[in-house]
C-alpha cells in the first residue's frame, strides 16, 4: 500500500531558479493494483519514484509505503520496495547468480535461506542458461530479466518500475510486460511508470496523468475517457495536458 | 554500519577481475620497480665507468712522477696531446675533459727542488670540466702531502711539526642500512606514489562510474546505509591502493636478492630490516593509504563522470607529488631531523620511512607522523561519508 499526500521536490537551478519537478502530489494504490504514471519526459515520474524509493528527500509532504514513512523509516521503506528501470545498469564483471547474492546480502536476506532463494528466482525467470556468464556478455533481454530478478529477489510488497521498457525490442518488453501483469495476482503494489500509451492502457487497473509536476488527473482507463470525452488513451493524455502548454 | 563488508568483498570481487586493474595497480608496479632498478642499475654501472676523467696530457714523458699517481689513482684515463697541436684545440675536439700542460723539464725542475709550473686548462663552463678538475686537485693533493714529506725527510726535519693538527675519522657504530644510499632516498618516494597512484585505477569507476552506468542507484534503494557504503568502497580504495604499495616494495625485493651485477650496487649493503624497522613503515604506511583512500573517493563522490574525476586528479596529483618528490632530497638537507617536518602530510611519513630503511626508528617522529597520518584518514574519510549523504553531490550527473 502507498500513500502519498502533497509531496513535492523543489530544486534551486542557477540558470531557471527555483525548479518544481513534483509540485503538490497525491494519491494513493492498494495491494494487487497497478498504478500507472502515465507522463512525458520531465513530467515528474522518475523524480516522484526517487522520493518513494528514499533515494531523494521531499521538499515537503508525506509518503507511506507499506505503512513505512519514506522519511522517517528509510530503512523499512527499502526492505519493503523493489525498483526496476532500463537506466539501471549491472555489474558488469560480476554474473547474474553472484549479483542477485550481492543484492541478497544487501537486503538482509538470511545466508541459510539465500541460496534458495536465488534459485528460486532464477528458475522463475528462466535464468538457467546465462545465470553463470558475466553480466557484460548477456543480451539486453537476459540484461533486462536479471534486472528484474535483482527487483523481485527479496520478495517486496511494493514495486516501482520506471520505464522500465525503454529502448527494448518486442520480445525483451513482453517479459517485461507479463511480468507486471502477473504483480497483480500475486497481491503486489505496483507503480508502473510510462510515457508508453499503449502500455498503460494494457496494464493499468488506474492511472496517474502527471505533466510538469502535477496531476492532472487519476482514474481508471475509463474514467479518464469519460472526464475527457476521448477515446484513445493518446487522445486522453493530450487533452489533460494541451491547456497547459498552450497556456505557456 | 551492517552491509560494508559485503560492499566491500563484491568491489573486491569487481577488481580482481578487471585486467585493467590487475595490471595498472598489481602488476605495474612491480614491473616498473624492476625497470626502474634496472635502468639505475645501467646508469650507475656506466657512470662508473664514464667517471675515468679523460685527461689530454702534453709532455707525458717528462711527467713522472705525477702521472704515475695519476695513473694509480685508476681514476684517469690518460690522453697524449697531439704534437703540434694546442690544449685548446685539443679541448675544442674533445679529445678530453680538459688538458694538462707539463714543462719539458719537469723532472729536472722537480729534482732540483724548484717548483715548475704545470698549466691546467680547461672550460669553466663545462660541468665534467670541473669534475675532473677536482679529481686533479686531489691527486695533486696527495702527490704534493708525499712529496712533501718525503723532502723534509731528506732534509732532516719532522714533518708532523709543520702540520696544525692530525684529523682522525671515527665512524660512528649505526645500523646497517636497508640497501644502498640511492634506493634509501628513492624508495619512500615510491612507496607515497603508489600509496596515491594505485587507487587511482579503480577510482573513477567506484562512485563516478556507478552515476554514470545507472548502478549507483540500486545500491542506494538497498537497506545498506549510505555509511556503510561510503565505508565498502573506502576500504576497497584502499586496499587496492595498499596492494600497489606492497607490489612495488615486492619488485624491490626481488631486484635485491636477483643476481644481477648490473644491479647488486644498488643493493651494496644486502637488504636487512629490522623488525622494528618494518613495523615502523607498516604504521607509516597504512593510514597513509587511507588518508588518500578518503580523498580519491571524495573526489569520485564528487565528480559527475569519470573523465570529471581524471580532471581532478591531475590537479591533486601535484599536491602529492611536490612533498613526494622532496622527500627524495630531504636526507641531504638539515631539516630532515626538524619537528615541523612531522606535521607536513606526505613528507612526514616519506621521512620517517627513509629513517626506517636506514634501520633507525625516532618513535617521537613516528608516533606524530601516525598521528597526523590518522587524524587526516579519518578527515577524508568524513568527506567522503559526507559528499556521499549529500542528495545534491550524489545525484548530479
Amino acid at each position: 500500500m502507498i500513500t502519498v499526500e502533497d509531496l513535492a521536490k523543489h530544486f534551486k537551478d542557477p540558470k531557471r531558479g527555483v525548479v518544481r519537478a513534483v509540485d503538490g502530489v497525491s494519491f494513493s494504490t492498494s495491494p494487487g493494483e497497478i498504478f500507472g504514471l502515465l507522463g512525458a519526459n520531465g513530467a515528474g515520474k522518475t523524480t516522484l519514484l526517487r522520493m518513494l524509493s528514499t533515494v531523494i528527500a521531499p521538499t515537503s509532504g508525506r509518503a507511506e509505503i507499506h505503512g513505512h514513512d519514506v522519511a522517517n523509516e528509510p530503512d523499512a521503506v527499502r526492505k519493503s520496495i523493489g525498483f526496476m528501470s532500463t537506466t539501471t545498469a549491472l555489474y558488469s564483471r560480476l554474473t547474474p547468480r553472484e549479483m542477485l547474492k550481492y543484492m541478497g546480502k544487501l537486503y538482509g536476506i538470511a545466508s541459510s535461506q539465500l541460496g534458495a532463494r536465488v534459485e528460486e528466482t532464477i528458475a522463475m525467470l528462466e535464468m538457467e542458461e546465462f545465470a553463470d556468464r558475466l553480466c557484460d556478455k548477456l543480451s539486453t533481454g537476459q540484461k533486462q530479466r536479471t534486472s528484474l530478478a535483482r527487483t523481485i529477489l527479496h520478495d517486496p510488497p511494493v514495486l516501482f518500475f520506471d520505464e522500465p521498457t525503454a529502448g527494448l525490442d518486442v520480445l525483451a518488453s513482453k517479459t517485461i510486460m507479463e511480468f507486471i501483469e502477473s504483480c497483480r495476482d500475486r497481491n503486489k503494489t505496483v507503480v508502473f511508470s510510462t510515457h508508453i500509451m499503449s502500455e498503460a492502457e494494457r496494464v493499468c487497473d488506474r492511472i496517474c496523468v502527471i505533466h510538469d509536476g502535477k496531476i492532472r488527473a487519476i482514474g481508471t482507463l475509463q474514467e479518464l475517457k469519460q472526464a475527457t470525452g476521448e477515446e484513445r488513451l493518446e487522445r486522453v493524455f493530450l487533452a489533460l495536458t494541451e491547456p497547459t502548454e498552450s497556456a505557456a | 554500519m551492517r552491509g560494508w563488508s559485503d560492499v566491500f568483498r563484491k568491489e573486491l570481487k569487481e577488481f580482481v577481475r578487471d585486467k585493467r586493474v590487475l595490471y595498472s595497480a598489481v602488476l605495474g608496479p612491480l614491473v616498473l620497480e624492476v625497470f626502474i632498478i634496472l635502468l639505475f642499475g645501467y646508469l650507475s654501472t656506466s657512470f662508473t665507468k664514464d667517471f675515468a676523467h679523460k685527461v689530454v696530457v702534453e709532455n707525458s714523458r717528462h711527467a713522472e712522477p705525477f702521472l704515475s699517481a695519476m695513473v694509480e689513482s685508476k681514476k684517469f684515463e690518460i690522453v697524449e696531446l697531439t704534437p703540434g697541436m694546442s690544449a685548446e684545440e685539443a679541448l675544442a675536439q674533445k679529445m678530453g675533459r680538459l688538458a694538462i700542460s707539463f714543462p719539458e723539464n719537469f723532472q729536472e725542475l722537480l729534482e732540483a727542488g724548484q717548483s715548475p709550473e704545470v698549466r691546467v686548462t680547461y672550460d669553466p663552463n663545462e660541468e665534467t670540466a670541473l669534475i675532473s678538475l677536482a679529481a686533479v686537485k686531489e691527486v695533486y693533493s696527495s702527490f704534493a702531502s708525499k712529496y712533501s714529506i718525503e723532502r723534509m725527510t731528506e732534509l732532516n726535519i719532522d714533518a708532523r711539526t709543520l702540520l696544525p693538527f692530525v684529523l682522525v675519522e671515527d665512524k660512528l657504530p649505526v645500523e646497517k642500512p636497508f640497501a644502498g644510499a640511492w634506493l634509501v632516498g628513492f624508495l619512500p618516494y615510491l612507496i607515497v606514489i603508489w600509496a596515491f597512484y594505485g587507487g587511482f585505477s579503480i577510482v573513477g569507476d567506484l562512485v563516478a562510474g556507478e552515476k554514470e552506468r545507472g548502478s549507483l542507484e540500486t545500491l542506494l534503494i538497498t537497506p545498506v546505509s549510505r555509511q556503510a557504503i561510503a565505508f565498502g568502497k573506502f576500504c576497497a580504495l584502499g586496499s587496492v591502493s595498499l596492494a600497489s604499495c606492497i607490489s612495488a616494495l615486492a619488485g624491490v625485493l626481488i631486484m635485491g636478492v636477483a643476481p644481477i651485477p648490473m644491479t647488486q650496487r644498488l643493493f651494496e649493503s644486502g637488504l636487512s630490516l629490522s623488525p622494528a624497522s618494518m613495523f615502523a613503515i607498516a604504521v607509516t604506511i597504512i593510514p597513509l593509504v587511507m588518508f588518500f583512500a578518503g580523498i580519491l573517493l571524495a573526489v569520485s563522490t564528487f565528480a559527475r563522470n569519470q573523465r570529471e574525476v581524471q580532471s581532478y586528479l591531475s590537479l591533486l596529483s601535484f599536491v602529492v607529488l611536490i612533498p613526494a618528490i622532496f622527500s627524495q632530497i630531504i636526507g641531504y638537507t638539515d631539516i630532515a631531523g626538524k619537528a615541523w617536518v612531522n606535521f607536513i602530510p606526505i613528507l612526514n611519513s616519506a621521512s620517517v620511512m627513509r629513517d626506517a630503511l636506514l634501520n633507525r626508528v625516532d618513535w617521537t617522529s613516528l608516533g606524530m607522523t601516525s598521528a597526523v597520518s590518522v587524524v587526516l584518514a579519518i578527515g577524508g574519510l568524513w568527506l567522503a561519508v559526507k559528499l556521499f549523504t549529500k542528495e545534491k553531490v550524489l545525484m548530479r550527473v
